[in-house]
């Protein structure tokens, strides 16, 4: 653990193909992890995060995937290396996708979201501290979830979890939830497409590592793509935090709702900051479609969203982020309503 | 030369006098334009070239992820191979200790880590990055040693106990907790009887957490040694105390050592970043002496957010019981105070300001208090921290006192106006010593007036308005503290060039406070200047300017008096030559409008740049100041809030606040009214962000080189949160009161620490109002407290009372 | 404890007194070293190359290649220009922008209050966006557009133009206290009058709210630059 705030020392790798990147990691192994904006690498090797810590970086922020594009019929798609303030400010995004401009907007502050990216606000690692202050977790090659037995209040599932309880911590990646967006991955045999709930499973283990994303060592994410929003759709996100700037969600709520005139005849909405991956809430998706928002029906989807919710009783506990997600809910749907 | 006259004729104390400079509200700060064009250099800006130096090499912390462990080895071999330097305990001189009496400590520790933080070993390096590598390349092995964070439970037998003789510093506790010695007591009347007679009994609980100061910039020093000279620049509040430190530990005369605030020795060249009580004097001014003698080159030691968070100084969280006894007409009878002070690891005896605080700011024929310092595992080093417990103090009084107006169903405005102290001829009950001014009840009043509080005021646990989610409460509080003690004497001088170049040395500094602006403002007015435009300023140097005590206490301003003495020493040795070119008594003479004239005869007057011609060369006044002893020096003051809090997020948000402060005399306005309104912010932190943390799980096999269960959380400003510009309230009204002080120069006093000083509780006592008026008992009260308080509020929809215990008799 | 010297020496002495282990310096210590001897900076603050020409610092004993992936931890000398003059500096793959910056070039305006991307106290415009140099690789800079608190009399700069107006908005609405944070709060106020002349609060809120101010001076710098962007629109512009 270093008590410092330099760098250590890393080798550059640059690369010019989204392939030659990942031949890089191929050759370098576990030894090398990719950066592209840099806000959590950069911030993670200051911390000494042990198992977390590359020697060499692959820097891949001079590749040709900055860019946002959109298509009436094909949707949306984001380079991998596009600022989180450009998706932020886009004016499409803004049209289209409510919800995923409203949560862009939400992260971190402004200095941060010009440098961090699309790609990095999915593949972040979390903030729980203890991995953040180097503790020996399963995330750091330790064998225990020190969130579960100490200090959980702001970071750890209450959704539960599978060795490790630490949230995703991202909010781009709740509206991606809910705008049922796939991503494209770069392997050494090529890219694939999946859908972005199968490259944030919550807990996977790679390689023998216990991470939250399922990427193999030498895959990258090159590209979001959000198919095109359904005919009458509204979108909206609500990030409940104690501080109004450089916070993380305690909650957020991502809801996209498909309107037959005041009836919603389909719904998307998803939780963050609650659960190891963004929390589908199926249950108040059911309960919301046929019916109109009112206020009963809103804090009828709230109740409904944090069903099952198994808040943590050990340590500090973290019920109240129970409170905190249908809050997030409610707000959400009420900013939906007309 | 120097002369000390017993009284300055200058000091005018007019309530209407007319001014220049003093409270002109055009007087812009004299350094702001050189800091926000990058040009003034703070300590961790300095290199290698501002001290005629090529090269500087850089120094670091090596601290102990572990609550309370022994250390069994330390190697340092690798990085000393790699070309590094190191210090660890055994290279420091045998008996060189810090800290206060019997918890005095090595700056490094070889033995045993009393807290998470603790510095095991330094390292120095050629650039900033190889720091880290040099870290890295050190070997530490611990063994863990069971530790206690709660100062209740290191109270008990049972607890580790972390010094020799026990838990409390200098004392113990006997049979039934009951604290033998280490502790304060201060009774007046018979309590006893008091609560026994009183109509209605009210007691409970509180308490605070572990804060810290999260300067802007972190402390740290520039050491470089000549021959057997040291120089150190340092971001220090206090330079004399570091030369002294300093000339103890190397056993060299404080004149072979040179100390200065950053580059100090120039025009305005103090320049801290902040420092809030935290930079007095510390380890690293030390060890990157001993580093820069060791490598013969400067030592640059700026200490990293992590080792600034944990290894500095912090304000100690402090527990307060109280037993209130009021009768049914509001008069406070009897108050019954323990307080339990965390002081941390290393920290002293603490807790007799906040006592001092609820004795002073009521009026109450009984009253006993104790106070017991606790030693635990928790932080560092309990100390200053924009008050000397005066912060935590004041949210313990007000919160029980509140609750106490809540419990007689009395308005809490009226209770305090009725109980509170308050002109005329006010008086510290203890000592039994006579305030040098009070501006109570007049703040009281005027802030009550511009809040609107009879409009906005509708009852204990009725919110000024609900909106939807949104609830509106409103809340005050008084507050009485204390703004300075009897230091050493101030010194200061003031010289007058001939070509009408006025120069104010004083060995007080700026840490954000304003002092750059203010000395030279206070000598400026004395000297009948219109402008400071040809005042330079040379301050906070040992080689340049002599000791004015420490720049903390909020009394700066009170010590820059000297300054006034000064001006008088210069009058007496200019007037003479001035009166034989105006053929007039030398006695008649004064300064005024930019220049020296005739009393008896205004119109026979010379200007100040044409009376300093007839200078043949320099001349320099010496002021000395002895803040009197016999007399009780307080700040008072009372702050209203309106808070909003969303029912469904738990998010609180601060609409407004009145404050009004007696502040003697407004001297600097801008910068009066910018740290009052600044204060408050920072009392939004401490309302409802800040607490440093540490790993409650327990018992989880250690992990070499690794943290272990126990250690730190959130050393960081984005864990350790302080409020962003979304947390400042929408609007901000603070009112000067000016009730001038004998004592201040022009009658006033400091603000400094009072500007922070129950902004908390202020804030609390309004949210409590709007959540039906649920009572929190602790700082900070984060997003979960709010969550429990809605709960608490939903479930009693009448605003029931709260837990806390209330009998009426 | 040092030799006590006879001749009675000002502890501000400008002697030198390197000793075997100071002259022990590493490689990259001389080359950074080299770099401010050639006079990119005096270190009193006075920038003394000039105009848009670039001062290039040989290195004496050995030239580095910036070839990409031969020595992926060599590092290399990259070309930055800042507040409009160009700078050749040797950088490590780890050195951030903050670093370079501040030890190298002497460009201590830009401040490190946490050096963890934190605080927004080193904030620095990058062609015009503002970004944490504390968090920012000095070689992804290179060739780029920089601007730091130091440059506020860049000749047909708008950057620089808005930069002196909030400078001199921040005296006359005491926009700082302690000030140690207000270099990079006038950065990121310059990149939000740079995108947006005439911000409403809420927009000032939202551009700003990446700065901490310990000092809560934050009515002090909503005034600030409310003041600034009333005068740059009333201004001659």
């Amino acid at each position: 653990m270093s008590s410092n705030n330099e760098v250590p020392k890393f080798g550059l790798l640059t690369a010019s193909t989204p392939a030659e990147a990942v031949s890089l990691l191929t050759q370098y192994g576990d030894q090398a992890r990719i950066v592209s904006g840099g806000t959590d690498l950069l911030y993670t090797m200051k911390n000494g995060v042990t198992y977390k810590t590359p020697n060499y970086v692959v820097d891949i922020s001079s590749l040709p995937l900055n860019y946002i594009k959109y298509d009436a019929t094909d949707g949306l798609r984001i380079g991998a290396t596009t600022p989180i303030s450009a998706i932020a400010t886009d004016p499409n995004i803004a049209q289209y996708y409510a919800v995923l401009s409203q949560a862009a907007a939400t992260v971190a502050a402004p200095q941060i979201r010009n440098q961090a990216t699309a790609a990095g606000d999915i593949i972040q690692d979390t903030w729980c501290w203890y991995l953040r202050n180097n503790y020996p977790c399963w995330q750091n090659g330790g064998n225990v979830c020190y969130g579960v037995l100490g200090d959980n209040r702001y970071y750890q599932s209450i959704f539960g979890g599978r060795l490790t309880f630490a949230v995703n911590p991202g909010d781009t990646p709740v509206a991606y939830f809910a705008l049922n967006a796939d991503v494209t991955v770069q392997g050494p045999n090529g890219t694939t497409n999946m859908p972005i709930s199968q490259l944030l499973p919550g807990v996977a283990i790679v390689g023998g590592k216990v991470k939250e994303n399922s990427l193999q060592h030498n895959e990258m994410v090159t590209e979001i793509h959000v198919p095109a929003p359904p005919a009458n759709s509204v979108s909206s996100w609500y990030k409940v935090r104690a501080r109004q700037s450089f916070d993380f969600a305690l909650a957020s709520a991502a809801a996209v709702l498909t309107m037959n005139g005041s009836t919603i005849s389909a719904a998307s909405l998803v939780l963050g900051g609650v659960d190891v991956a963004p929390h589908r809430a199926t249950a108040a998706e059911s309960y919301l479609v046929g019916q109109s928002l009112t206020t009963s029906t809103i804090q009828g989807a709230a109740a409904k969203a944090v069903e099952g919710a198994t808040p943590l009783t050990t340590g500090t506990g973290n019920s109240f982020r129970v409170f905190l997600a249908q809050g997030a809910v409610s707000k959400a749907l009420t900013l939906l309503q007309s | 030369m120097s002369s000390k006259p017993q009284s300055s004729g200058l000091n005018n104390l007019d309530p209407n006098a007319k001014f220049n400079l003093v409270g002109n509200q055009a007087v812009t700060r004299r350094d702001i334009y050189a800091k926000v064009t990058g040009q003034r250099k703070y300590t961790p800006d300095i290199g290698p070239g501002d001290i005629g130096r090529s090269t500087m090499w850089y120094a670091g912390f090596l601290v102990a992820p572990h609550p309370h462990a022994r250390v069994t080895s330390i190697d340092v071999s690798a990085a000393q191979a790699a070309g590094y330097v190191t210090l660890v305990e055994s290279d420091l001189p045998v008996g060189a200790l810090f800290g206060i009496g019997a918890r005095a400590y090595p700056p490094l520790v070889s033995s045993e880590v009393l807290y998470p933080g603790q510095p095991v070993a330094a390292v120095a390096a050629p650039t900033a990055n190889e720091v880290v590598d040099a870290l890295n390349l050190i070997k530490v092995e611990y063994e863990q040693l069971p530790y206690v964070f709660d100062a209740q439970e290191a109270l008990q037998a049972s607890a580790p106990q972390l010094w020799p003789g026990g838990n409390v510093p200098g004392g113990g506790v006997g049979e039934n907790g009951a604290v033998t010695s280490g502790t304060l007591t201060l009774n007046l009347g018979d309590v006893d009887t008091a609560l026994a007679n009183a109509d209605v009994v009210y007691e409970d609980t509180f308490g605070t957490s572990i804060q810290q100061h999260f300067e802007i910039f972190p402390r740290g020093a520039v050491a470089y040694w000549s021959g057997g000279q040291l120089t150190v620049n340092a971001s220090t509040q206090f330079a004399w105390a570091v030369q002294q430190q300093l000339a103890a530990y190397f056993a060299i005369p404080a004149t072979d050592v040179r100390v200065s605030t950053s580059l100090g020795g120039y025009e305005d060249g103090g320049a801290l970043g902040n420092g809030l009580g935290n930079k007095s004097t510390g380890e690293e001014y030390v060890l990157a002496a001993v580093l820069a003698q060791k490598i013969g080159a400067p030592v640059k030691f700026v200490h990293t957010r992590l080792t600034h968070a944990r290894t500095t100084t912090n304000r100690w969280p402090l527990s307060a019981t109280f037993r209130l006894g009021a009768m049914n007409d509001g008069t406070l009878v009897a108050i019954d105070g323990i307080y339990t002070a965390n002081v941390g690891g290393r920290g002293g005896a603490q807790g007799a300001d906040a006592v001092g605080d609820f004795y002073n700011a009521y009026n109450c024929p009984n009253m006993r208090f104790y106070s017991i310092p606790v030693t635990t595992d928790a932080y560092s080093n309990g100390a200053a921290m924009r008050s000397v417990g005066e912060e935590q103090g004041h949210f313990l009084m007000e919160s029980a006192i509140d609750e106490l107006a809540h419990k007689l169903n009395m308005d809490p405005v009226q209770f305090r106006l009725k109980n509170m102290r308050q002109a005329p001829n006010p008086v510290e009950p203890f000592a039994n010593l006579p305030y040098t001014t009070i501006a109570q009840p007049q703040a009281l009043q005027e802030a009550m007036q511009a809040f609107g509080w009879s409009n906005l005021w509708k009852g204990w646990g009725v919110p000024s308005s609900v909106n939807g989610t949104k609830r509106v409460g409103v809340g005050m509080c008084i507050q009485n503290a204390s703004k300075g003690s009897p230091f050493p004497p101030s010194t200061s001088q003031v010289q007058v060039d001939p070509d009408g170049t006025v120069t104010v040395y004083i060995g007080l500094t700026d840490h954000g406070a304003g002092g750059n602006t203010t000395f030279p403002l206070i000598a400026s007015e004395a000297l009948g200047l219109t402008s400071m435009a040809n005042v330079k300023l040379i301050q906070s140097d040992t080689m340049y300017t002599t000791n004015a005590s420490v720049t903390a206490g909020s009394q700066s301003t009170h010590n820059s008096h000297s300054l006034l003495y000064a001006v008088e020493d210069l009058k007496n040795q200019w007037f003479p030559i001035v009166a034989s070119k105006l053929n007039a008594n030398a006695n008649n003479l004064a300064f005024g409008n930019d220049t020296i004239y005739d009393t008896t005869n205004p119109s026979n007057s010379i200007s100040f740049n044409d009376a300093a011609a007839l200078l043949t060369s320099s001349i320099k006044g010496f002021g000395v100041w002895q803040i009197p002893f016999n007399v009780a020096y307080r700040s008072t003051g009372a702050r209203f809030a309106q808070v909003e809090v969303d029912t469904e997020t738990a998010v609180v948000h601060v609409i407004s606040h009145t404050f009004a402060l007696g502040l003697g005399r407004t001297i600097f306005y801008k910068g009066a009214i910018h740290q009052m309104m600044g204060g408050s912010v920072m009392g939004i932190g401490s309302a409802f962000f800040e607490e440093l943390l540490n790993d409650p799980s327990q018992n989880v096999t250690v992990t070499p080189g690794f943290p272990s269960s126990g250690s730190w959380l959130n050393p960081n400003f984005h864990d350790y949160q302080i409020p962003t510009i979304y947390e400042n309230p929408d609007s901000a009204n603070v009112i000067p009161v000016e009730n001038i002080d004998p004592t201040g120069p022009f009658g006033a006093t400091g603000i400094g620490e009072n500007c922070i000083i129950a902004a908390d509780i202020s804030f609390i006592n309004a949210l409590s109002n709007a959540l039906g008026g649920y009572r929190f008992h602790k700082t900070p009260i984060r997003i979960e407290d709010v969550v429990e308080a809605i709960q608490w509020m939903n479930s009693n929809p009448n605003g029931a009372s709260s837990t806390s215990s209330s009998t009426t008799s | 404890m040092g030799e006590k010297d006879s001749t009675a020496k000002q502890p501000h002495s400008e002697e030198s007194e390197s000793t075997p282990l100071d002259s022990k310096m590493n490689r990259r210590t001389f080359l950074k070293a080299s770099t401010i001897s050639a006079g990119v900076i005096g270190l009193g603050g006075i920038a003394l190359s000039t105009g848009n020409s670039t001062t290039v610092v040989q290195n004496p004993t050995e030239n580095l290649p910036a070839t990409s992936n031969s020595d992926p931890f060599a590092s290399q000398t990259v070309t930055l220009n800042i507040n409009g003059k160009s700078y050749e500096v040797s950088v490590e793959p780890r050195d951030m922008l903050n670093n370079v910056l501040r030890d190298d070039l002497g460009l201590i305006g830009t401040k490190r209050p946490c050096n963890r991307g934190e605080c927004g106290g080193c904030t620095v415009l990058i062609d015009g966006v503002a970004y944490m140099s504390c968090t920012y690789p000095a070689y992804r800079a290179a060739g780029h557009s920089i601007t730091t608190v130091e440059g506020y009399n860049v000749p047909s700069s708008t950057e620089s133009q808005i930069l002196n107006a909030l400078q001199l908005a921040w005296v006359q609405e005491d926009g700082g206290q302690c000030s140690g944070c207000q270099p990079g709060q006038i950065m990121s106020a310059t990149a939000l009058l740079l995108s947006n002349p005439n911000p409403t609060l809420d927009e000032i809120k939202a551009g700003m709210s990446g700065n901490l101010c310990r000092c809560g001076n934050y009515d002090g710098i909503i005034a600030s630059i409310q003041l600034a962007a009333q005068n740059l629109q009333g201004g001659s512009a």
